[in-house]
């Protein structure tokens, strides 16, 4: 009885996997469709569309980065009369707010929001809810410290808004450290994967774009709507994407609106960020999951789509289980041939040879999102970068105990009714400054270097 | 066949997979030749490359202009002598 069960605890689980492997491969043949049509011309309502524009950016101890960032914005080729940019300095300890206020000085659009240490410190959602509510642009566009934006951005993350049922944007995130190690090599990999395919796809397939908290931006009005992010939520730009949606707004993103990032470049920082990021998915799952699955905004496909979405970080730890499972039913099955003498035709009829090649099956159906990022690679003209793809696996598995605690963390959580989570912030070196300077983007030696 | 003998040969085809898998991987870390980044794709929509126009394709009339001058001031400087 109890193996019964269990055989059929692990089909459920790969037909799950199953799921996953065939989103996968849907979308990447979605973009490689896409990828041989003609881009479309932009229409001239497109062009002439002009809003007013808050740009926010919270910043807690990123005086490495934070210059970068201010001097580039000073750059950007939207009409400086229609932006107004708020740097929300959260209770930093560095010299953040000291390196904000010298833009501000110089540049009139540019404002500083200093919260101290007893406003300050609560997490990103709560500096952006303090900087939102000093807006006063029709969009509201969000950059982390430590990115750095195409001159053009701001044109291509609007151009999205001219149709009045996008709540939401997003841009492209691109590794720009990504020669320094192992690591940044392999989040470049991910960060293909995830941009340069799934948001793609997601896109042109009519399915739920993620807002990824950075590079991208909302209506204003539709902000305001949903009372800004969630202070409780550890990731607040998934919770945002699904109220979107939820309310019966979309989210568009535009691969061609690139950002360039800092990427994490030591596995103590790639686990702390990926901690808060599985917990905080895991949050949205408990949160997003009925609503979703009875929207009535929300079509069947958009339905699925999301609730995979909302159990991609529960991924990992099925995937293992799947593993612990079909080893019980393999070593079960071994037992009871050595018990009963069956011979060897009959070993390998028995049913609990079922368990190996669905065992085989997880393990190479988890190389799905692997052919996405060769796709990704393909695509953006890389060639010897695919060699790496295999190595993927390393942080898949990596990514197997960050899933496993946070899991652990957040049902310890529930159970002891705890209802907000410390935020864990990313540190940022500020390596990216001579991938900058060396690509000649800067024509002298800019000031931040 | 015995299950050592399986086991065995499981475990050989695994390492001999594992070795194929990461050798590629293993020459681009230590030698790379494709690490990136990607270049900043700045004002792309900026940029155009505007192909020098040859005149005397599309206005013939005006190609002719600067020889009838030229053929001008050649018998105006001819009155002098």
């Amino acid at each position: 009885m109890i193996l019964e069960a269990l055989e059929l605890f692990f089909l459920l689980l790969t037909a799950l996997m199953f799921a996953y492997l065939l989103r996968h491969y849907v979308f990447t043949l979605s973009v490689l469709r896409k990828a041989n049509k003609p881009p479309e011309p932009s229409t001239s309502e497109v062009s002439e569309y002009k809003p007013t524009v808050t740009i926010l950016i919270p910043a807690r101890n990123e005086e490495r980065v934070i210059g970068r960032l201010l001097q580039r914005i000073t750059e950007l080729t939207y009409p400086k009369n229609k932006l107004q940019v708020i740097v929300i300095n959260d209770a930093s300890s560095d010299q953040t707010g000291k390196i904000a206020e010298s833009y501000r000085q110089s540049y009139s659009y540019i404002s500083v929001l200093h919260r101290d240490k007893f406003t300050g410190g609560k997490g990103k959602a709560a500096a952006m809810n303090h900087g939102s509510s000093k807006s006063t642009g029709e969009i509201l566009l969000c950059f982390d410290a430590d990115y750095y934006p195409q001159r053009d951005i701001v044109e291509k993350l609007t151009s999205a808004f001219v149709d009045p049922k996008v709540g939401a944007v997003q841009g492209r995130v691109v590794v720009l450290n990504e020669p320094e190690n192992t690591i940044t090599r392999l989040v470049a990999l991910e960060r293909v994967g995830g941009y340069r395919v799934d948001q793609e796809a997601r896109d042109s397939l009519g399915l739920i774009v993620q807002f990824g908290g950075t590079v991208g931006g909302f209506r204003s009005s539709v902000l305001k709507s949903l009372n800004g992010w969630d202070e409780t939520v550890l990731t607040e730009d998934t919770d945002i994407t699904f109220r979107i949606y939820l309310a019966g707004y979309t989210v568009k993103y535009d691969v061609n609106a690139e950002c360039y990032e800092e990427a994490v470049d030591t596995w103590r920082a790639y686990w702390r960020q990926r901690y808060r990021w599985a917990k905080g998915h895991m949050q949205c799952f408990f949160k997003h999951f009925w609503g979703v699955l009875t929207s009535k905004k929300l079509s069947a496909l958009q339905k699925s789509d999301g609730l995979l979405l909302l159990n991609v970080y529960f991924m990992p730890l099925i995937v293992l289980l799947s593993f612990i499972i079909g080893l019980t039913l393999i070593s079960y099955g071994i037992t009871l041939v050595e018990a009963t003498n069956l011979t060897f035709t009959e070993y390998v009829a028995s049913a609990f040879w079922v368990a190996v090649p669905i065992s085989c099956y997880s393990f190479v159906g988890n190389f799905a999102p692997f052919f996405e990022v060769g796709v990704g690679l393909y695509l953006d003209g890389r060639k010897r970068s695919q060699w790496l793809i295999p190595l993927s696996i390393l942080t898949f598995l990596y990514n197997v105990p960050i899933c496993l605690i946070a899991f652990l963390d957040v049902m310890l959580s529930t159970v002891k009714g705890k209802k907000s989570f410390t935020w864990e912030k990313t540190m940022h070196s500020g390596n990216g400054d001579h991938f900058i300077i060396n690509q000649g983007v800067c024509k002298e030696r800019p000031l931040w270097a | 066949m015995g299950l050592e003998m399986l086991i065995v040969t499981l475990l050989g085809t695994a390492s001999i997979t594992m070795i194929l898998m990461f050798l590629p991987a293993a020459f681009e870390l230590f030698h790379p030749k494709d690490s990136g980044p990607r270049l900043i794709q700045d004002n792309l929509d900026l940029i155009t490359i505007v192909p020098i126009a040859n005149i005397e394709d599309y206005q013939p009339q005006a190609a002719a202009l600067p020889t009838k001058v030229s053929g001008l001031l050649y018998g105006i400087a001819n009155l002098e002598t």
